[in-house]
């Protein structure tokens, strides 16, 4: 066991209290930024790269133009009656954020220090006590930033909070073992085993993602498996009863499969990019459920949703 | 007679609620009649006790009386079900304006029947200068009634009955309105009347014997009506249930009940009658589940009843709750909003010796509301640290039907509240909630809980006015004659101080007054025999009968306020974004050309709801001033002010008398909703963050009891693991110290708005997929998505 490094910080985009599909109970859903993964269908686009950017929502914009008069970048500027955005001279310092009352001008992504992480999550202990919750680390990939992750669940742990962590599994497996002393549960997503397919959709290696799974078992973690069910990707019997195999041959009992969506859509919007993903309309309620009996008949509990 | 339970299939409950909710609301004019003719031929001769003993008595031997397919619990209030009596000696004037517009208006329509309406007409002009409202208005000083007028505050005794209570109604279960009649007489026969107390005393008694002689003729009506119908009824067993009626109705409330049947009928005479004598709301069961507890398990025991016989009882009665009316002017149909009677029903808690109380009956109560999906009786729960986990999920399984029912209470919290009001560790135990959330002992208390409702954003403008309220122009408050200056937010928060010392002064002096009044003009003997120590005191419960006296004014618009404060002191005065005569002009304006400004007052200075100290800390301190406020005073029973934290719907009349505040609220805007709720849309960090807010108010100065609101998507409660989440919520809540919680599970009409206005659901936390997400932040494709999975699911 590694003793945690002194005061570490790390960037997170969001920190939601009162989340209730992320592992037991009530808890406190910590957003880390940045992800090795590069997933079409992501939903948190905002979560995917490691630094700040800036999330800009045209219909609040009131072309007040105090953005204007404190951007040292001169990434925005006054064309009329409108303004004008320069994405290109942006390094997301925030500076028009903090300018803008309407909440249009956003920054995605913030550095803190993991104590003040913990304290914030701390304030939620007795929810926690009175319902088996506690905080879930998610994102983003926080095992990217796994000094930080690392402070952040020890931290929680020795106040006595239960800590969960969402990860793609895609980290050397040292990474894994440190954290492990601190985490009490892995919700550990698994989303193809062909490992052509997971690399063409992904860009990781899905052998890495399986061994890793395997010595966190091995260790006696406790672990999810969840896999988001993405059209034409991983959406038919045969895809699904491949993941549930490997998941039963480690042992694991328990299985949640997670309707794609388009909730991100608007998102990438609002960072400037495109949503590319074009695999099709989110997997119907009817073909969720004979998916699940699938999973369900190698005898894995089952789950819709988290 | 329709009596085919087999063939249709449908419970009893299911055509009772038809049957009754098929009636619109309407008015009858039958008790307005009996009435005046009752005064005008006696007012002049007999003391006010028993003019109005005589005028129940006549209402009650001359109403018309109903009994209706399939009831099993008989006792109407008016003519028809869900038609509203007419109260002519409390106010008049304004009815007879709104007759007219009473079936059109925008909220609460009535529907008036022609031969009410000419009745009507007839009627009430004759109370000209003699209704207690006539009264009412020549002895409230001008300040006042200029106050309520332009609604600083708003009195809500000035023109009906005080209500408010919760009736000792064991008291007709055993030994029953015969042994009561009889100790009136037996008091009567004792006195001395040389003695000067005695002459009180009297009349009191004399009034006593009156009423409760009258009520037991009215059971004795229904009794020979159910035969009557008996005979003529072709079906037997309806013809059964109908002789079965007319048993009960010869034995209660005259003797002692003995099933859970008689229990029930003698239950819902008292509490009819006492809504037929005056038209004060919130006529409380209180602890249903306890006094009721020992005629259930009677019948139980003894094999003459069984769950679903018991459960079909509590359906009739049920219904019956839903019958009652109260017909309310323009402005109190938007201030309450929705036909509300407030019939505060409460079950579980613990006992006099604080052993949990718990019982069958109080699981039962929960079946009850589940099955009748109806607005009424006011359920509520009690809940403490050893109130059973099965109790609690079967309440929160409730809650989250989507009915707003039950309301939750902390009896660790309240209590504690009530022995800082004087009363013993085992009265505060035993207590119930009347209305929306004020504690108190029952059968033993006028709390005078129709106390008004103070509008602290009005305050608010007024203090940065110099005294004028903004929106009528008129010089409502103090005034400095040097003009106004805000150096510094101390010099903000000094003016709201002295705007809040003068509308407190005001708002007690208009409550005393009315409470003398409601005294002098209008005691009320019925509801006193259900109130110690009103028989031997010979006073009656608007006259300081009761052993506990308090007054309950509450205030409206705290989250506003406080929000408001914060803004200033941040924005202007630490962070210097804006001048505060730049921040006046722009209020002055309604924010028209300033929407860059009034953002900024919204968006950057902390909103209460959101766990954040300073500004909580804010709301802490402003409510602890405003109750501490009142407190000082004492009213003409002898007993304190004791205010509370609510609104009821009272936001909603406030709405257009507030001017836009540095909260960045437009004016126009609905204030916070509940009483110690966040400002609609500013919640945003989600329920527990609206708890930690709400705790860090001191709920023990809220006397008159503190009422949350909070908003919940079905989907966030839904399943086994979304109940336990409900119930860790309100587990929580309560070990932070909060007194009530209330849940509205929203379902897709709410989301609907949520699209057309999302500035005011920015809160509204729904379940897309694998994780939770604000409702309004994501694109309106995937909101459509999202409503029609909710109402498939829901």
């Amino acid at each position: 066991v590694s003793e945690p490094a002194a005061d570490p910080s790390g960037i997170i985009f969001d920190i939601q209290r009162f989340s209730v599909h992320d592992g037991p109970g009530i808890r406190t859903l910590v957003f880390f930024k940045g992800c090795p993964l590069a997933c079409l269908w992501c939903s948190n686009p905002e979560s995917q790269r490691f630094d700040p950017e800036l999330l800009f929502d045209p219909t609040r914009c009131l072309a007040c133009g105090g953005c204007v008069e404190v951007c040292p970048h001169g990434a925005v500027w006054r064309t009329g009656e409108k303004l004008a955005y320069d994405r290109g001279r942006c390094p997301a310092c925030g500076a028009c954020a903090d300018a803008c009352p309407a909440e249009a001008r956003t920054v995605a992504g913030r550095r803190v220090a993991a104590k003040d992480v913990v304290a914030e999550v701390l304030k939620d202990a007795p929810f926690y006590a009175n319902s088996g919750g506690g905080v879930t680390l998610g994102g983003g990939e926080p095992l990217a930033q796994s000094d930080f992750a690392r402070e952040i669940l020890a931290g929680c742990r020795l106040h006595g909070i239960h800590t969960a962590i969402e990860t793609c599994g895609h980290v050397p497996w040292g990474v894994l073992e440190s954290i492990l002393p601190w985490t009490d549960l892995f919700l550990y997503d698994l989303k193809h085993v062909d490992a052509e397919t997971h690399r063409a959709q992904t860009g990781g290696d899905i052998a890495l993602i399986l061994s890793n799974l395997e010595r966190l078992v091995g260790a006696g973690a406790s672990a999810i498996v969840r896999v988001p069910v993405i059209p034409g990707f991983n959406d038919t019997a045969e895809d699904i009863r491949a993941i549930a195999e490997q998941v039963a041959r480690l042992g694991i009992a328990e299985l949640h499969l997670l309707p794609y969506h388009r909730l991100g859509q608007n998102k990438y919007l609002l960072a400037g990019r495109r949503y590319e993903f074009a695999g099709g309309d989110p997997v119907g309620d009817g073909t969720m459920t004979s998916l699940r009996d699938v999973a369900a008949q190698l005898g894995l509990s089952v789950t819709i949703g988290g | 007679m329709d009596s085919t339970i087999a063939v249709s299939g449908e419970t009893r409950a299911t055509r009772l609620r038809r049957c009754v909710m098929a009636h619109e609301p309407s008015v009858c004019h039958e008790r307005a009649a009996i009435v005046t003719d009752c005064y005008e031929r006696l007012a002049g001769t007999l003391p006010p006790i028993l003019l109005r003993a005589h005028a129940l008595a006549a209402v009650l031997d001359r109403m018309s009386i109903v009994i209706g397919p399939d009831e099993l619990i008989v006792g109407n209030q008016a003519s028809r079900p869900r038609s509203a009596p007419i109260f002519p000696e409390y106010s008049w004037e304004w009815i007879l304006e709104e007759l007219d517009t009473l079936p059109t208006r925008a909220a609460d329509r009535y529907a008036v029947p022609p031969e009410s309406r000419e009745a009507l007409q007839g009627i009430l002009p004759r109370w000209r200068g003699k209704s207690f409202r006539d009264r009412a208005v020549h002895a409230l000083p001008e300040d006042v009634l200029r106050s309520h007028q332009s609604l600083l505050f708003l009195l809500t005794s000035m023109g009906c009955g005080v209500g408010h209570l919760a009736p000792d109604y064991a008291r007709v279960l055993t030994p029953g309105l015969s042994a009561i009649a009889r100790e009136a007489r037996e008091r009567l026969t004792a006195l001395d009347l040389t003695d000067p107390g005695a002459i009180r005393k009297r009349d009191f008694c004399q009034a006593a014997v009156v009423v409760a002689e009258a009520a037991i003729r009215f059971a004795g009506r229904f009794a020979e009506r159910a035969e009557q119908m008996a005979a003529a009824e072709a079906c037997p067993d309806r013809q059964a249930e109908l002789l079965e009626i007319a048993r009960i109705c010869r034995k209660v409330p005259a003797r002692p009940a003995e099933t859970f049947a008689e229990a029930l009928q003698a239950f819902w005479f008292v509490h009819l009658i006492i809504q037929i004598e005056a038209n004060g709301h919130s006529i409380s069961p209180g602890r249903f589940d306890q006094y009721m507890s020992p005629f259930y398990e009677a019948d139980r025991t003894g094999g003459r009843l069984d769950r679903d016989g018991a459960l079909e009882l509590l359906d009739c009665l049920w219904v019956k709750f839903n019958e009652v009316m109260k017909l309310r002017d323009k402005t109190a149909s938007i201030g309450f909003g929705g036909y509300p009677l407030f019939q505060n029903l409460i079950v579980g808690g613990q006992g006099v010796d604080g052993r949990d109380a718990t019982n069958e009956l109080s699981y039962l109560c929960l079946d009850a509301t589940r099955r009748a999906r109806l607005p009424q009786p006011s359920l509520s729960v009690r809940v403490y640290r050893e109130t059973p986990p099965d109790f609690l999920r079967a309440a929160s399984e409730l809650a989250r039907e989507g009915l707003g029912l039950p309301a939750f209470f902390n009896d660790d919290a309240i209590v504690p509240v009530l022995q800082n009001m004087g009363v013993p560790l085992e009265e505060a135990r035993g207590y119930a909630e009347v209305g929306c959330v004020e504690p108190q002992v029952p059968g033993k208390t006028n709390g005078y809980y129709p106390a008004g409702f103070l509008n602290l954003g009005k305050v608010l403008t007024m203090a940065l006015h110099n005294g004028t309220d903004p929106v009528t122009g008129k010089q409502l408050g103090p005034a400095d004659p040097e003009g106004q200056g805000f150096a510094c937010y101390g010099d903000i928060v000094a003016a709201l101080d002295r705007q809040l010392d003068h509308v407190t002064r005001l708002l007690v002096t208009g409550d005393n007054i009315l409470d003398e009044l409601h005294g002098q003009l209008a005691p009320n003997p019925f509801v006193s025999l259900f109130v110690d120590d009103c028989l031997a005191r010979g006073l009656a419960y608007e006259q300081g009968g009761a052993v506990y006296n308090y007054t309950g004014p509450n205030s409206v618009g705290l989250a506003n306020v406080a929000d408001a404060l914060m803004a200033i002191k941040r924005l202007v005065f630490a962070e210097r974004h804006i001048e505060m005569d730049a921040l006046l002009a722009m209020l002055d304006q309604d924010f028209a050309g300033h929407e860059g400004g009034r953002l900024l007052l919204l968006n950057r200075a902390p909103k209460y709801g959101n766990d954040n100290e300073e500004v909580d800390g804010i709301a802490r301190e402003l409510a602890t001033r405003i109750l501490t406020g009142f407190k000082q005073y004492r009213n003409p029973r002898g007993g304190r002010f004791e205010p509370g934290l609510q609104s009821i719907s009272a936001h909603a009349l406030f709405r257009d008398a507030v001017a836009a505040t540095p909260d960045g609220r437009p004016a126009k805007m609905l204030l916070a909703d509940g009483g110690i709720s966040p400002a609609q849309g500013r919640d945003r960090r989600g329920p527990t963050a609206v708890i930690r807010s709400a705790a860090r108010l001191d709920h023990r100065e809220a006397s008159n009891g503190t009422l949350l609101n909070i908003k919940l998507s079905p989907q966030s409660v839904a399943g086994e693991a979304g109940l336990e989440n409900l119930v860790a919520l309100i587990r929580t809540y309560f070990q932070l110290g909060g007194q009530h919680v209330q849940f509205n599970v929203i379902n897709s009409a709410i989301l609907r708005e949520a699209q057309r206005h999302p500035e005011k659901h920015r809160d509204l936390v729904v379940r897309v997929a694998g994780f939770s997400v604000l409702f309004t932040t994501i694109d309106p494709v995937l909101q459509e998505d999202i409503i029609e999975r909710t109402e498939h699911r829901v």
